[in-house]
């Protein structure tokens, strides 16, 4: 038996089961069969950060028939914390080109928004990941969420109101630009594990320990059924593997991953990086969240555009506790 | 009065909202947390009376029944900002008042939900590693969750703003071991995980800075080292908010900040702002110490006025 290591004691305070997962095989029973349309996701290659990424990102977008016409956009990146040493964040040279796509495609307003877990300078975060001098206008676009004004959302997990950012309530589209990471908790941290840094720090601290408590894979789930007009880009180029998502090994995968049903997209990562989505318990919560899905983890519901994922599958490494989602 | 001092005042003068408090950001809606920095940056400065009048009467407004403060005037719930209430209050000399003693015994019923007894036997019974003492508990950001090191350095200093009650006294100790015991390897202190999965994480500067003034009037045999820790990152950091928080913890040990300092920065923080004022050298720092006590003993280069 595995021995409880401190990210239980802190999830699970008095009880030191891990509640609100234990319905997922019954809610993972539940959804086989579900009469939902294909959802597009494109693997697109890139084999560094200095090939042209814009014509990818863009390539990625059309291919998923997104229109972002007339939208308020905002672009959130995953800039957990920062070490040169490894990967953690999104590369800056993505979020630069999802920028310049967005807005080349029509966007009424192409923002940038992120709350850190664990740091209480965000700006100073975004100038370590080389945001402020690689993006441009970025000071102008960016919003700190943990310091961000917000408001109340009803019936969130068993919370009766939960707070939440109004730049990230009131953006008509938020596009997970997301790093394609092994989790040490989770297993995965893909474009949904992303919308973490939507939380606010200055109500929930910093880590934003309220979302462990109520269960990792729940939060995951409750906050993508909070904001469901998204669309999910993933850094997938150089990743992380192993005691993510701050102290693995730089991976490089060599690929991004687009779609804006967010289930399906971490579904097709989770194939390119040798891990079985249906064994991810976030995916499985997601997929057959009652009584509407958030998305599709089948293959067959999922409509592949540019690679397959089996023809660029690269394993990450697992740590020990996670071993048994590899593919 | 320091020209810069003089100018971060006026832009916080410039940015007080109508209702008396203040945003993170000027023209966002008030939150206690740049509001209690502003007040404490504030108190005392020439034409200050009114604003500062208005501040507290904001504050108050926030109390809420169960005696805790909630961060800002739509969230329904007492956190961990509490302690930045206490602290204010206490600045204002109101400490003999009902608000005050309502807010210290709701910050000494606040717990971190770790040192549970459930999760102490499975400890003990070897079910359990929890890389923590879970004979030691401090404060959490909010109630039902774990403990961490920023909440319980403001509540450290806020309760030393309290009577020398023996219950206070004695979760100030508990308080005060628990950061000691969640200090990294590297001598300072990150939000309160020293490792994780057997690896050993770094130390961030401004929570080396929030755990330093937690510290503060406290003793410890590896005191004089965490703030020299803390010297070394403030001399390293770029971070305006750190840079802030750290010259502020080094006064309140007594040690004069590096020179070098980042500026508080052009993107209109108030909170970066209000602490650059209250850290100045003509600030209102000593605001945030608990009761008087002697500087602890530091590397002699390293005291007020032996910079390099």
């Amino acid at each position: 038996m595995r021995k409880l290591q401190r990210r239980d004691l802190l999830i699970a305070g008095g009880a030191l089961s891990a509640a609100g997962v234990a319905s997922w095989d019954n809610l993972r029973g539940r959804m086989a069969g579900r009469g939902m349309a294909r959802s597009p996701v494109a693997v697109i290659k890139a084999a560094s950060y200095n090939v042209d990424l814009v014509s990818r990102i863009r390539s990625g977008v059309e291919a998923c028939r997104l229109d972002v016409r007339g939208k308020s956009v905002l672009l959130k990146p995953n800039l957990v914390e920062f070490d040169a040493a490894t990967s953690i964040n999104t590369n800056v040279a993505v979020v630069a080109a999802a920028l310049e796509v967005f807005q080349s495609m029509g966007a009424a307003a192409v923002k940038i928004a992120e709350g850190p877990g664990h740091r209480r300078d965000t700006w100073d975060v975004a100038r370590m990941a080389g945001y402020r001098t690689g993006i441009e206008g970025f000071d102008a676009r960016f919003t700190d969420l943990n310091r961000d004004d917000v408001s109340a959302v009803p019936r969130f997990a068993d919370e009766g109101e939960f707070y939440l950012p109004n730049t990230a309530l009131r953006a008509d589209l938020i596009v997970s630009v997301a790093k394609m990471k092994t989790h040490h908790w989770a297993g995965a941290t893909l474009s949904m594990k992303n919308f973490f840094g939507l939380v606010p720090g200055a109500v929930y601290g910093w880590p934003k320990n309220k979302l462990h408590h109520i269960g990792i894979e729940r939060s995951i789930v409750e906050l993508n059924r909070v904001f469901r007009r998204t669309f999910g880009i993933v850094d997938g180029i150089v990743g992380m593997e192993g005691n993510g998502p701050i102290q693995g090994t730089p991976k490089a995968a060599g690929v991004l991953v687009m779609g804006a049903d967010l289930v399906a997209v971490d579904a097709t990562c989770c194939r390119t990086m040798g891990i079985d989505p249906e064994k991810v318990k976030y995916l499985g919560l997601a997929a057959g969240l009652d009584p509407r899905p958030l998305g599709h983890i089948d293959a067959e519901r999922i409509q592949q555009r540019g690679e397959r994922p089996e023809s660029v599958r690269t394993d990450f490494a697992l740590v020990e506790s996670f071993r048994h989602l590899r593919l | 009065m320091s020209p810069t001092s003089a100018s971060v005042r006026e832009l916080l003068f410039r940015a007080q909202n109508s209702d008396g408090g203040w945003g993170y950001f000027p023209g966002k809606e008030s939150w206690l947390e740049p509001t209690a920095y502003a007040w404490l940056a504030l108190s005392g400065a020439s034409g200050s009376t009114a604003a500062s009048d208005r501040a507290l009467t904001l504050i108050a407004g926030w109390q809420r029944p169960d005696g805790g403060w909630s961060p800002n005037g739509r969230v329904k719930e007492s956190t961990w900002v509490t302690s930045l209430a206490l602290i204010v209050l206490a600045a204002a000399r109101r400490t003999a008042g009902a608000p005050f003693q309502r807010g210290v015994e709701w910050l000494m019923g606040a717990k971190g939900v770790e040192g549970s007894w459930l999760n102490r036997a499975a400890a003990r019974l070897g079910l359990l590693d929890p890389g923590r003492d879970l004979s030691l508990t401090g404060w959490p950001w909010l109630a039902g969750t774990s403990s961490w090191i920023e909440p319980t350095a403001h509540a450290l200093a806020a309760l030393r703003k309290a009577s020398g009650r023996a219950d206070i006294v004695a979760r100030i100790g508990e308080g005060t071991a628990q950061i000691w015991s969640l200090r990294c390897v590297d001598g300072g202190w990150n939000y309160g995980a020293p490792n994780a999965l057997h690896v050993n994480l770094p130390s961030y500067p401004e929570t080396t800075a929030l755990a330093l003034a937690g510290l503060a009037g406290s003793s410890h045999p590896k005191l004089a080292d965490a703030v020299e820790r803390a010297r070394g990152l403030a001399a390293q950091t770029r971070s305006p908010m750190a840079s802030a928080w750290l010259a502020l913890a080094l006064r309140l040990h007594g040690v004069e900040p590096p020179a070098s300092l980042a500026a508080p920065g052009e993107e209109g923080d108030i909170l970066v702002n209000a602490l650059h004022a209250l850290a100045a050298s003509d600030g209102n720092w000593h605001l945030l110490g608990g009761s008087p006590s002697a500087p602890v003993p530091v590397a002699p280069h390293a005291r007020a006025g032996g910079g390099r």
